[in-house]
């Protein structure tokens, strides 16, 4: 088996010219609409939050002081790697290796159920220790700002769980169609999406001293 | 299978790790005593997350080999994003 050429590929203009980058949008356009709005809002949720932080810094650093970082990055490095599983994954598709596809989102969605559960562990303490929603400006901004990305995460669990029954059921005959390689982009995409938003929470508010 | 994991993604998510654990790191160290230059590791760390995610970014989410349009519009985002997050953390807004 030959090793699969990367997607970056350089496309001669002329024969003299340097070669330049083949540009490929991968997806279709709506999905980075889509990308782009919600990245829109939660930049918003970022700014708001250091607003007012701004207002009260005392209650926010001592209310930070309250949350485990550790559960924090440890979420961070578990998305990260699923993200790295399901960029893997699309190569696959790619490449007309279904089998391969397959195992690697079943990883992907793994890493996302280890999220889902350090979560349900963090909030858990948090609400025994009577620590909720109420409890002050940082705890209300903490519960909704992590329970909207969650939200998000459940979603996007949702579609690996979509795109495995698709790389389960093999490449068509003659191999994957652009629109078949299209929504693996798109999925993969947003499952990304899901990662670099909570690569900008968790130092906000874990680590923002 | 090996074949399918020698690709710069590879790379990429080795360096994303390295980072995250240095973020990890450095913010444990923080923790017990704030007022060591806390404030000068806080925009550390924040120039370090919107590292990461310029690297997904243009590598995960392959914006980076993307129309050119679409690359701005991420570049910009990230730019203007972690600006204005360390203009309010710094007190400049």
């Amino acid at each position: 088996m030959t090793p699969p050429a990367d997607s970056l590929e350089m496309e001669p203009e002329r024969q003299d010219a340097v070669p330049r980058v083949k540009r490929h949008l991968p997806a279709e356009e709506g999905v980075w609409v889509f990308i782009l709005g919600d990245m829109m809002v939660f930049s918003l949720f970022f700014l708001v939050f250091m607003y007012y932080r701004n207002q009260d810094i005392p209650t926010f650093v001592e209310s930070q002081a309250t949350l485990n970082l550790h559960y924090g990055a440890l979420n961070t490095m578990l998305l990260l790697t699923s993200s790295w599983f399901v960029a893997l994954a699309l190569r696959s598709v790619r490449h007309n290796w279904p089998t391969h596809a397959a195992r690697l989102i079943a990883l992907a969605g793994a890493c996302g159920v280890g999220f889902v559960i350090v979560k349900f562990v963090e909030y858990g303490e948090k609400i025994r220790a009577g620590l909720v929603l109420t409890t002050n400006d940082f705890y209300m901004y903490y519960y909704v700002f992590t329970g909207v990305h969650f939200l998000h995460l459940l979603i996007g669990l949702g579609v690996l769980i979509f795109l495995w029954f698709k790389a389960r059921a093999g490449a068509p005959a003659g191999g994957y169609t652009q629109r078949d390689i299209q929504t693996f982009e798109g999925g993969a995409a947003y499952w990304h999406m899901v990662d670099l938003l909570w690569i900008v929470l968790f130092p906000l508010i874990y680590l923002v001293k | 299978m090996k074949a399918l994991i020698h690709t710069p993604i590879t790379y990429v998510w080795l360096l994303l790790a390295v980072l995250t654990g240095l973020s990890w790191g450095l913010a444990d160290g923080i923790a017990p005593d704030p007022q060591a230059a806390f404030q000068w590791v806080t925009v550390a760390l924040m120039l370090l997350a919107f590292f990461k995610v310029h690297l997904v970014i243009m590598h995960f989410m392959e914006v980076g080999t993307a129309p050119i349009p679409l690359r701005a519009i991420f570049e910009v985002w990230v730019v203007v994003v972690c600006t204005a997050i360390l203009l309010l953390y710094l007190g400049y807004i």
